[in-house]
This record gives C-alpha cells, structure tokens and sequence, in this order.
C-alpha cells in the first residue's frame, strides 16, 4: 500500500503523479483532475485561491485515504495532491489516483476519495471576479 | 492563547490569528466558551453557514475542555476541490 499525499503550490503533473504508484501489480488505475471553470453561476470567474490549514490538511487527507483503504481493500496505492495559491482557468486545482489489480472497485473508491476530501479536509477556495471575490461555501 | 483564522474568518477578523487575553482566557474552559467569545468579538461569523473549532488539528465538539498549550482553530465551510 503506497499513499502519496501534498498540498503543494506548484503546477500538478498528472503523468507524474500517475507515476508515483505504478506498480506491475496494477491492473487498473483511475485518476481524477479538478479543474478551474471560467464561471460559476453565469458570473466569470478570472482565477481561484486557494488555501490550506497546512498541518491538519495533510492530516485529514491522509485519514480520508486510510479509510478508502479500509472500505476497498484491493486498492494498492493513492496519491492525492492538491493546489494552494491562484490557480487559473483551465489549471488543475487537486488529482485523485487510485490504483488496483481490478477496475470495478477503483471507480467507486476514486468518487468517495474526492467526496470525502471535499467534506473533510480544511482547504478553502476564493473565487475571483473582475468586479470581486467569494469565498466559496461561506454563506448559505 | 492564539487561535488560528483561515480563509473568510482571517478576513472577517483582518488578521491570520486572534489573541485571547489573560482574562478572557480564564474564561474559556471549552469549546463553546471560544466559540462564544469569537461570536462576540467577530459577529460576522454568525452570518457564516457554520464553522467548526478544530483542537489539535482535530474538530472539537463543543463540550470539550480546552488546555493553554492546545493549537486552536477556526474551520469555516471547506471548499476544496
């Protein structure tokens, strides 16, 4: 089992991060890119900002990937790296890779993971407009 | 005691940390005694859709005690992703 986790402010290499866990035990790998949208609600969006309470961040994100490990117990490694800073339109903000022997179960896991870091992990993304900005999720 | 602020709470206060004073400190024994103090001293949070207080890089219930060497948190709504 191999768990790959960073919240870095450099540009996400998906091929890269792809990397970090082959194995030729794999028979599968499935891999997940968010990225940055030019609006939100019909308003422009010109870039996001992120941010991370660092230490409790990297902590809850490895805490998400133990517990995939323990529902799926196939998977054989994950790397889940997330953006901070200004992430432009069309930038990967977080990848996802989850890797197995088989397919079915790498789907499943790979949609939990990113749920599952959306909910727990403390990262906050600004959105940023020409005539402002929102922190998004703030307010009901 | 120091409580760190992130995204819209370090906005709302202007500053990536609040201070509590000896004397409000005295005052804080758990959680919600923070989360009270915050809501007096920065009202805005009350607009939020929630925030949790994360002790120890942990999210704390209400109830708990709090120590003066404990790191505190304010966790407003997580937008990663």
């Amino acid at each position: 089992m191999r768990f790959d986790i960073n919240i870095t402010d450099n540009v996400l290499d998906i091929s890269a991060l792809m990397a970090l866990i082959d194995s030729p035990e794999n028979g599968a790998v499935a891999v997940f890119a968010g990225t940055v949208r030019n609006a939100t609600n019909q308003r422009s969006v010109q870039y996001l900002e992120y941010e991370a309470y660092m230490p409790m961040a990297l902590e809850c994100m490895q805490e998400v990937c133990r517990q995939a490990c323990t529902i799926w117990q196939s998977i054989t490694g994950i790397v889940l790296h997330h953006r901070i800073g200004r992430v432009d339109v069309g930038g990967t903000a977080v990848v996802a890779v989850i890797t197995a022997q088989h397919r079915a179960e790498v789907f499943v896991a790979l949609s939990w993971l990113i749920d599952a870091m959306k909910t727990h992990v403390p990262i906050w993304k600004k959105e940023v407009y020409a005539d402002g900005s929102l922190w998004v999720s703030a307010h009901a | 005691m120091t409580i760190h602020l992130f995204a819209i709470a370090r906005d709302i206060a202007r500053n990536s940390v609040y201070h509590i004073t000896d004397e409000q400190s005295a005052q804080c024994r758990t959680v919600g005694d923070v989360r009270h103090l915050l809501c007096q001293a920065l009202p805005a949070l009350t607009e939020l859709r929630s925030f949790a207080i994360a002790v120890n890089r942990r999210i704390a219930d209400d109830a708990m005690l709090i120590h003066p060497d404990d790191e505190l948190a304010v966790i407003p709504p997580v937008s990663g992703g």
